[in-house]
């Protein structure tokens, strides 16, 4: 006979199934639902950018457990909460840092959306403010019978991964994550109680970063060529978070090389100006690094560095170096410098982070010899394109270092395109269950609005209890 | 005289109204009513199902005409069926339609640094 529907655990991504971007996925079981991100998706607007909120039940939602600021995990929270009928008594909960910076992102969200792709205003983001509450990692939380802890998850300051456990089942979302300690963050940690379920991101499926000492020296050796060939560096990136990395490296390989210190480099974002006040504030939750150098003075206030307000105070005359948001070439400053730059031989443009397909960013990997200008005009990309990765997700190596440690016996790949997400699928599954003396672990890998059902019996209840 | 039918997707609160000319609608006429109205065009890789709101009953066929007054609810799905209206014509047009978006907003952008400057940091980041 089939179990109870009382006694199946479900999964179900309502977005980053099979992709990158509007991360939102449900869990059920035993009558309570756990909604993990609920985010946006980068390459659509207005409600197409949604996660398919339509499936499911929001009157039924208990719980919202979001991991960090990026608007793919959070940007469609106000919409969920204002513009449907959520459960007014679900409770929300994101760490006190990403808490502070998402109003700020949210608010320039919804600034900058055009009238017609515009989810939700100012006053419904400010309305729903008050209904999220903030935790520390690794305090216990209870809630209508769900037990949750967030953990450090690396990526940006204030990420989480959240471990939830219902009816002694538990399961690890990891959320955006890193198990690489950087310059001002700390590693990813490994839960202390093995979960039943992991549910893990896939963005680089069986990829390997390269070590990073060596991505470091490539990245500064490039920005140097490019600067000394005359040329302008062009970094497009998020206004916050692997953004604050690479200012750094930048301005210590400034500090160690004297013969460029007369060579700009412009920061253009009032977004990260008004989020650095945040950076200062929990620079005890990064790494003891940074908290050593701020002993001395705030490593975020940068010797080096330009802040560019408006037009006026740039001068285009020579060469720079110019970090400017978005981070995939989409829209704004950074594409308009793109445009401006990318027929000079001289110049060149370093892409930091994760390319979402349908970007320009992603378009100029293939490295064409034209661009399409946003007014429709074709230009020649002369300038040099290069690829050097900072953002702060998990690789191979370290998701399945991560799987061993946590000795869980099913993982849910979501966050991964469709093919990363598939070679990191059969790596994981020759890995784990191909051989002999193999742990034997299921791999599931839902598209959006499939559920992945399993079933937990009375034992393991009784294993909860009895510990 | 305009007619109407009242729609909601299903995650919405209350049911809206759209307009029309006549006593029945298509289904693919209401689905591509229905992008326009809420702005579906921005996207790619769903369809919509429609239910009657009183019966439950799903509209299977694009084909079928839906008599003025009826309430209808609506789901966004993942994917598209083969051949179906949004396959063919919404999407087909999508790209044209994001250039002229992308026009229009950086031609609005009043200055280049600012904080309006247009979807600065919108559309995701790094992830
Ligand atoms: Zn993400
Ligand atoms: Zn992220």
């Amino acid at each position: 006979p089939l179990p109870a529907q009382d006694e199946t655990l479900q999964i179900t991504p309502l977005g980053a199934g099979n992709e990158v971007g509007r991360s939102c996925v449900l869990l059920t079981y035993k009558e309570k639902t756990v909604m993990f991100d609920c985010g946006v998706h980068p390459a659509y607007s207005g409600l197409a950018s949604l996660p398919f909120f339509d499936e499911m039940d929001p009157r039924s939602i208990d719980l919202i457990l979001i991991t960090h600021f990026h608007l793919d995990h959070c940007a469609a929270l106000p919409y969920l909460l204002e513009k449907t009928n959520c459960n007014p008594n679900a409770r929300i909960f994101m760490t006190h840092p990403t808490k502070a910076i998402y109003k700020t992102l949210l608010s320039d969200f919804v600034r900058v959306s055009s009238n017609e792709d515009v989810l939700y205003s100012e006053q419904d983001l400010s309305r729903t403010m008050k209904r999220i509450e903030t935790l520390d990692y690794h305090q216990e939380m209870n809630w209508n019978g769900i037990r949750f802890w967030a953990y450090n998850a690396g990526h940006v300051l204030g990420a989480a991964m959240f471990l939830v456990e219902i009816a002694g089942v538990r399961v690890l979302y990891t959320g955006d994550f890193s198990r690489q300690e950087d310059r001002h963050l700390k590693e990813a940690e490994i839960p202390p109680f093995p979960p039943d379920i992991i549910i893990v991101e896939s963005t680089y499926g069986v990829q390997v970063h390269e070590p990073r000492k060596i991505r470091e020296a490539r990245f500064t050796q490039k920005v140097a060529e490019i600067v000394r060939r005359g040329g302008r560096v062009l970094l497009p990136v998020f206004a916050l978070g692997r953004a604050q990395e690479l200012l750094l490296i930048l301005e210590e390989y400034w500090e160690a090389h004297p013969d460029l210190q007369d060579i700009p480099i412009y920061y253009a974002s009032s977004l990260a100006k008004r989020c650095m006040s945040v950076y200062q504030t929990y620079i005890n939750m990064m790494n003891d690094n940074i908290r050593k150098r701020y002993e001395v003075s705030n490593p975020f206030a940068f010797k080096y560095v330009l802040n560019v307000k408006n037009i006026q105070d740039f001068d285009d005359s020579g060469p720079c170096v110019f970090m400017a948001s978005p981070g995939m070439l989409q829209s704004g400053l950074s594409r308009e410098l793109c445009e401006r730059w990318c027929t000079d031989r001289r110049n060149g443009i370093i892409l930091p982070g994760y390319s979402v397909e349908g970007t320009l960013a992603k378009h100029i990997l293939s490295e064409p010899s034209t661009i399409t200008r946003l007014d429709g005009k074709e230009v020649p990309l002369r300038c040099s394109v290069d690829y050097i990765t900072f953002s702060a997700h998990s690789d191979f190596l370290q998701t399945s270092e991560f799987i061993d440690r946590s000795r869980s016996g099913h993982i849910v790949l979501v966050h991964g395109e469709m093919t990363e997400m598939g070679r990191l699928r059969n790596a994981l599954d020759l890995k784990y269950n191909k051989g002999q003396n193999v742990p034997n672990i299921r791999i599931y890998t839902p598209k959006n609005c499939q559920t992945v059902r399993l079933t937990f019996r009375a034992e393991k209840v009784a294993k909860a209890i009895g510990e | 005289m305009a007619s109407a039918i009242h729609f909601k997707m299903k995650s919405e609160k209350d049911f809206s109204t759209l307009s029309f000319d006549g006593d029945f609608l298509k289904v693919s006429d209401l689905k591509l009513l229905v992008v326009e109205k809420r702005k579906l065009n921005f996207g790619d890789g769903f369809d919509l199902v429609i239910t009657d709101a009183q019966t439950n009953e799903e509209y299977t066929d694009e084909s079928t005409l839906i008599p003025k007054n009826t309430s209808v609810v609506i789901k966004r799905v993942p994917g598209q069926k083969p051949g179906g209206i949004l396959s063919q014509q919404t999407l087909a047009r999508r790209n044209e339609r994001y250039a002229e978006k992308d026009l229009v907003k950086s031609n609005a952008a009043d200055s280049l640094f600012g904080d309006k400057t247009k979807r600065a940091s919108v559309a995701g980041g790094e992830q």
